[in-house]
């Protein structure tokens, strides 16, 4: 190897281990050799666009010093500055650049092949975990800051609300009820599977508490018949109706989220504990993917809306550092 | 819903699972067959072991043996076979034209001049043929070239046939061969990728061989009633008849821009750093340009040996006859080679060794020449197994050679090997036969050692080929230089650009610093100064990795901060000061305003007294027993402590923190007392951590814990695998612990389970878990149990594939999927997925210096050359005996092929294969997979749902 490998090689390292502050030092051990190798710097002067609209989504890029502004019609811009990562929104949405991206001054850059990524998130669990439990704190962290802002389309429907109204729901009900679920949506069927069996059902009467604010959050709540509704303080009411997860993609987060849900009327729901969908997501790579889409998917909803609230004071908002 | 048997799936869910996961993958071939005896009806002949001629079947059929030409193939394999046709049988046409005409004329000596100015004249060509390509392209090159040789034989035609018209002659049917091969074979190289040139470069390159055949018995035929020199005009017409032809020759889209293509072999889909073009860094290029360069003089000198032993043996009256009718017959065995003998050499022993076939026979012969001092027979014998295999097999080996190089690279090599390297040696070897000739020592024994020691000098060549040949495709996989494992040291420049991290502004930026230095126990590097840095982060981090090391300097500026205003800062620096010894250090913490400072402290000292009995130490025994939100941070605080000073006589009070209930189960308790047991290395804690092992949280710090204790710990592992009791959640994590212990025997065991666990997740567990370990450590494999289990990996996968192509097939007019179908369609597709994967890992293992992720990730990539190359890969990769049969089932795998066509390659592997729909659900209703057994009962309840 080179000199200047080499030591492009340790400030690939060093720039990733300060990138990755928070986790522990043996997970930055573990991975920071495995990112930087395949690295590859990319120095832009300002004005260069790094990839256009419609481009492919291949890899994404670390902000090493500069700063990058994310643009498409109809959207607020995105604006990211040092010790950021662009491009990662694509990536998860398994989608073709959404933005061009071009830089406001001179920036350097770290290109890294979508593919490493995956692989390492793949091959070490813990750290996977904590990046969808990150993102759906962050997307809870957003929803609370946006207070009484729903989502364009309102929470997501389940194509599937055929679930018979008494009795015991089969396998097969329990799976296309899951399928419809988007953080359980893109998961392999085995994954279902896993998570079909050990779901428990339970009933609530009407205004009766399904989840308690400061209760251990161990369970992920999906609604069969009627309706859950979460009361957070400072954000509206949202109520979640059949074949819906009761907080969202958020409930993917083992974090108290500070709130209460109780039956809107006579409810059924199909409770999964948290383990069995950390399990399941050990055990299928592609249901932890699912679950990032769905967050992502969200994230971009709430970044841009409040995004949209920001202009009105000023052009762009400065998107949080981590996609 | 069936609501019956909603109740029977609720009933047997634990069952199922069971059952279910015990044939996730494969199963041992002893247990599999057990298991299918019961329902042999349904399953039929399924998952028996094919006989060993059925498998030799279908690897013959799966490498190319049947259907080599698959749909949409056979327009441009026929107009290629057509071409090399026209191509070669106008220039065998030509040679015989000049061969008769040349030594009728000249004498045989004269031949080294020809190739002297050929060797001269070919430098010229060569790069007008690469110019010529780049301007107009590979295809246009070609059609000019053969344009310009009839024009320039139509001219010598019209000429008297005087020596220096034949000396221009032969140059002319030299630089013609010299160029328009090669130019052919670049085309060729362009249309198809390496998968398909190993099916299909035999039946193309047998288009050259009968051409030969074809154009040796015209002119023998022509010769019996026209002069030689009418040949001339044959051989134009030839030329001409094939340009023609190639302008209805259909290319790939990049064909318009030549100089735009660099193959990313393995990466398709990301933009990897570009391979350095230039020839000097492709190793794999310098030995394919020796093993032409010693071919090249090989059979020149043979070829010399051969003219001047006819010349000395037959009538100059008669050489016409005696070459076209020895041509004849040496390109009909050249055709029985390449139709019957050239595509089983190169299946059977891959492309490397196939190139050695030639070499080593002509060394045989040589031998024969050489002892019987240039006798006729043997040279005879001796050029005619030149003429059946230089085009036919080693033409064909030879070709493939190039197909894996990147295309800018395999451009400009061809061009510099195949004609002006070539003619350059040809020019040498004259010149050196020139100057034997002259100065009288060119005996036919003489010539017949020179030709055998070039032989053996290219067989040896030959033999080498294989590593370089993989190197090729590791290259492409490789993408950067780095071994992990490997310590990357710090040089100067990576010296400043750390001191310059260090003296960053961002607290973030230094620590990471210190990490990367730390993980590379580089600690001394770490000034001691560090220590009056602003950030409590960095002085937190400093501290923690000073107090690990063995220095001694940093003790003063670490003492300093006992008074810092941070309180993780004063216990990061008790912490590291008590480790290193410092007494007074301790004393004065015990005086510190913060109660958890005092704590530690006190904690400390107490486990360094005298005290027998810990648990009844007055300062500790209530904190092991507070249950306020204080009681439980002092259990953290003496944990934290009994890890730093590891004292037996504080084993009682872990265990006692272990039991009790009081104690969190989050992350932060686990780790903690996982790192106090690690600290105590007492046995009693192995029934307590491998149970653990079922809980998330600390689960890391509890694998560490249960390494740090050794074989007993492994032992207890090992036995609670076995055990059938065992709790799954805990049985799922204790192979990765395992692994993690590093040892042969924590290996050996490993390797056991793989082949003998009933849980196909535990199995799939243990399968990572020695992927882990033979990537991390140094230990030895059984690499023949491993690529079996490989090979039912495969199968399996071949298994779902047939299921899941007969499912979705359907019957005519059969209704579309209901959803439960499409549900099961999807399983199917996961476990196909998975068993794909499984086999790529195992793989692994038997291979670890190979980065074989990349092979699956291309294999599984939509680009069609980068599964071409894959395949080649794996193709080289498992080139031995024991390994045909894996080989096979990978190409299967791996190749481009229908599903439809793949399940048929497949046949000698499943036995009976579902025809249709019904017969596939009926199948797999009783299915060794409980998930697909149970998903196949549901489709007709479940029609029209959803």
């Amino acid at each position: 190897m080179a000199d200047g490998d080499r030591s492009g090689l340790l400030v690939r390292e060093i720039f990733l281990a300060g990138f990755m502050a928070g986790l522990p030092p043996e997970n930055i051990a573990w991975a920071t050799p495995r990112l930087a190798r395949n690295m590859v710097d990319v120095r832009l002067r300002a004005g260069d666009v790094l990839y256009r609209e419609g481009d492919p989504s291949n890899e994404h890029w670390f902000v090493v010093y500069g700063e990058m502004k994310l643009e498409a019609e109809g959207v607020p811009p995105w604006v990211f500055g040092e010790r950021s990562l662009i491009g990662t929104m694509d990536l998860t949405l398994d989608r073709a650049r959404s933005r061009t991206a071009t830089a406001t001054r001179d920036t350097h850059l770290l290109r890294m092949p979508a593919s490493d990524w995956l692989d390492l998130l793949e091959d070490n669990f813990e750290m996977l975990l904590r990046g969808v439990e990150g993102l759906a704190e962050g997307v809870h962290e957003l929803r609370l800051a946006l207070g009484d802002f729903e989502a364009a389309r309102g929470p997501r429907r389940n194509a599937y609300t055929q679930a018979p109204e008494h009795g015991r729901l089969a396998l097969l009900d329990r799976m296309f009820l899951l399928r419809g679920v988007p953080l359980f949506a893109e998961g392999e069927v085995q994954a279902l599977i896993d998570l079909a069996e050990n779901a428990h059902e339970a009933e609530a009467a009407a205004g009766e508490l399904v989840v308690t604010r400061g209760e251990p959050n161990d369970s992920m709540i999906v609604v069969v018949n009627g309706g859950v509704t979460v009361h957070a303080a400072g954000a509206r009411d949202e109520t979640f109706g059949p074949g819906m997860l009761v907080f969202g993609s958020r409930a993917a987060s083992s974090k108290d989220l500070g709130c209460e849900a109780r039956a809107a009327s006579a409810t059924r729901t199909l409770r999964i504990v948290r383990e069995d969908y950390f399990d399941a997501m050990e055990e299928h790579f592609a249901l932890a993917r699912s679950s990032m889409k769905a967050l992502a998917a969200e994230r971009e909803e709430l970044v841009n809306e409040s995004g949209r609230r920001a202009a009105q004071g000023s052009a762009a908002i400065t998107a949080p550092p981590r996609t | 819903m069936c609501a019956s048997s909603a109740r029977e799936d609720e009933q047997s869910r634990g069952e199922r699972r069971e059952r279910g996961a015990q044939h996730q993958d494969a199963q041992p071939g002893p247990t599999l067959t057990a298991e299918l005896e019961p329902i042999g009806h349904a399953l039929g002949s399924f998952g028996r072991d094919a006989t060993a001629g059925e498998r030799r079947e279908a690897a013959h059929a799966v490498e190319g043996g049947q259907d080599p030409v698959r749909e949409g193939e056979a327009r441009p394999v026929a107009s290629s076979f057509l071409v090399l046709f026209l191509l070669i049988g106008a220039h065998t046409t030509l040679e015989t034209a000049r061969d008769a005409l040349f030594l009728t004329k000249l004498p045989p000596s004269r031949l080294n001049l020809v190739y002297i100015a050929l060797a001269g004249l070919s430098f010229v060509v060569a790069s007008l043929s690469t110019r010529l390509a780049e301007r107009f392209g590979r295809r246009n090159a070609l059609i000019g070239t053969l344009c310009l040789a009839a024009v320039a034989t139509v001219l010598l035609h019209a000429m008297t046939p005087t020596p220096r018209v034949v000396m221009a002659l032969y140059v002319l049917s030299g630089l013609v061969g010299a160029v328009l091969s090669p130019q052919f074979w670049l085309l060729a190289a362009q249309m198809f990728t390496s998968a398909q040139g190993r099916r299909l470069f035999g039946p193309i390159a047998s288009g050259g061989v009968v051409g030969g055949v074809a154009g040796a018995t015209t002119a023998a035929l022509l010769l019996s009633r026209h002069p030689v020199t009418s040949l001339l005009l044959v051989a134009a017409f030839a030329f001409v008849a094939t340009a023609l032809l190639l302008t209805t020759l259909t290319l790939p889209a990049d064909e318009g821009d030549p100089s735009a293509k660099l193959e990313v072999a393995f990466a398709p889909e990301e933009p990897a750093p570009e391979p350095s073009l230039a020839l000097e860094q492709q190793p794999f290029v310098w030995r394919v340009a020796l093993l032409v360069g010693l071919s090249t003089a090989a059979v020149l000198a043979l070829d010399y040996l051969f003219k001047s032993t006819a010349a000395s043996h037959i009538a100059p009256a008669r050489l016409g006859q005696f070459f076209a009718r020895y041509y004849a017959l040496m390109n009909g065995v050249s055709l029985v080679v390449q139709l019957f003998v050239a595509g089983r050499i190169v299946r059977r022993v891959g492309v490397a060794a196939a190139t050695g076939v030639m070499p080593s026979l002509l060394l045989l012969g040589a031998i024969g020449s050489f002892v019987t001092g240039g006798a006729l027979l043997p040279v005879l014998a001796t050029r005619m197994v030149d003429g059946g295999l230089r085009h036919s097999l080693n033409r064909v080996a030879t070709e493939l050679l190039y197909l894996p190089m990147p295309t800018a690279v395999r451009e400009r090599a061809k061009g510099l090997i195949d004609t002006v390297l070539a003619r350059s040696v040809q020019a040498v070897t004259a010149a050196l036969l020139f100057g034997l000739a002259a100065a009288g020592v060119l005996s036919p024994r003489m010539l017949a050692a020179i030709v055998l020691a070039l032989c053996a000098s290219w067989t040896a060549v030959a033999a080498s080929l294989r590593t370089p040949y993989l190197d090729v495709f590791r290259r492409a996989l490789s993408r950067g230089t780095l071994q992990l494992g490997a310590k990357t040291e710090i040089d100067v420049n990576a010296a400043e650009a750390l001191v310059e991290a260090m003296a960053s502004p961002e607290p973030v930026q230094v620590v990471a610093a210190l990490d990367v230095l730390a993980q590379r126990n580089r600690e001394k590097l770490i000034p001691a100064l560090i220590l009056y840095h602003d950030s409590d982060t960095v002085l937190f981090r400093a501290l923690e990795i000073f107090g690990a090391s063995t220095r001694a300097d940093w003790i003063p500026l670490g003492e300093r901060l006992l008074s810092h205003p941070e309180e993780s800062v004063r216990i990061a620096a008790v912490r590291a000061l008590a480790k290193h010894g410092v007494a007074s250090a301790l004393a004065r913490a015990t005086e510190d305003s913060s109660a958890t400072v005092q704590a530690y402290a006190v904690l400390y000292l107490a486990l360094r007294s005298e005290d027998e009995d810990l648990a009844r130490h007055p300062r500790l025994a209530p904190m092991l027993t507070a249950s306020d939100p204080a009681g439980h941070a002092w259990r953290r605080i003496l944990l934290t402590a009994i890890a730093d000073a590891a004292d037996p006589r504080a084993a009682s009070l872990v265990l006692a923190i272990a039991q009790s209930k009081t104690f969190g189960t989050t992350e932060l308790d686990v780790t903690l007392l996982a790192r106090a047991i690690e600290a105590l290395h007492d046995p009693r804690y192995i029934p307590f951590c491998v149970a653990q092992l079922g809980t998330r949280p600390g689960r890391e710090a509890i694998r560490q814990a249960l390494v740090a204790m050794e074989e007993p710990a492994l032992e207890a592992l090992e036995a609670a695998l076995l055990d059938a009791e065992t709790n799954r959640r805990v049985r799922t994590h204790i192979p990765r612990t395992i692994a993690d212990f590093g040892t042969q025997r924590a290996c050996d065991f490993l390797m056991g389970r793989l082949v003998e666990e009933r849980d196909g997740f535990v199995r799939y567990k243990v399968l990572r878990g020695l992927g882990h370990i033979v990537a991390s450590h140094d230990v030895k494999v059984d690499r023949r149990k491993i690529e079996t289990e490989a090979r039912r990996n495969l199968v399996e996968h071949l298994r779902l594939t047939a299921h899941r192509v007969a499912i979705e097939n359907g019957t005519p007019g059969s209704p579309p999927l209901s959803p439960s179908e499409q549900l099961l369609v999807d399983l199917l597709g996961n476990k196909q997925n998975q068993s794909m994967e499984r086999a790529f890992r195992l793989l692994k293992i038997a291979h670890r210096r190979e980065d074989i992720h990349r092979v699956h990730t291309a294999a599984r990539s939509h680009d069609k050359r980068a599964r071409s190359n894959a395949g080649e890969f794996l193709d080289t990769l498992l080139a031995g005996r024991s390994q045909r049969e894996l080989r096979a089932l990978f190409r299967l795998v791996v190749d481009d092929l229908e599903p439809a066509m793949r399940v048929r390659g497949a046949a000698a592997y499943l036995g009976t294969i579902p025809r249709d729909r019904r017969e596939a659900l009926t199948a797999l209703r009783q299915d060794r997979d409980a998930e697909i057994a149970m998903l196949s009962r549901y489709d007709a309840p479940l029609a029209g749902t959803g």
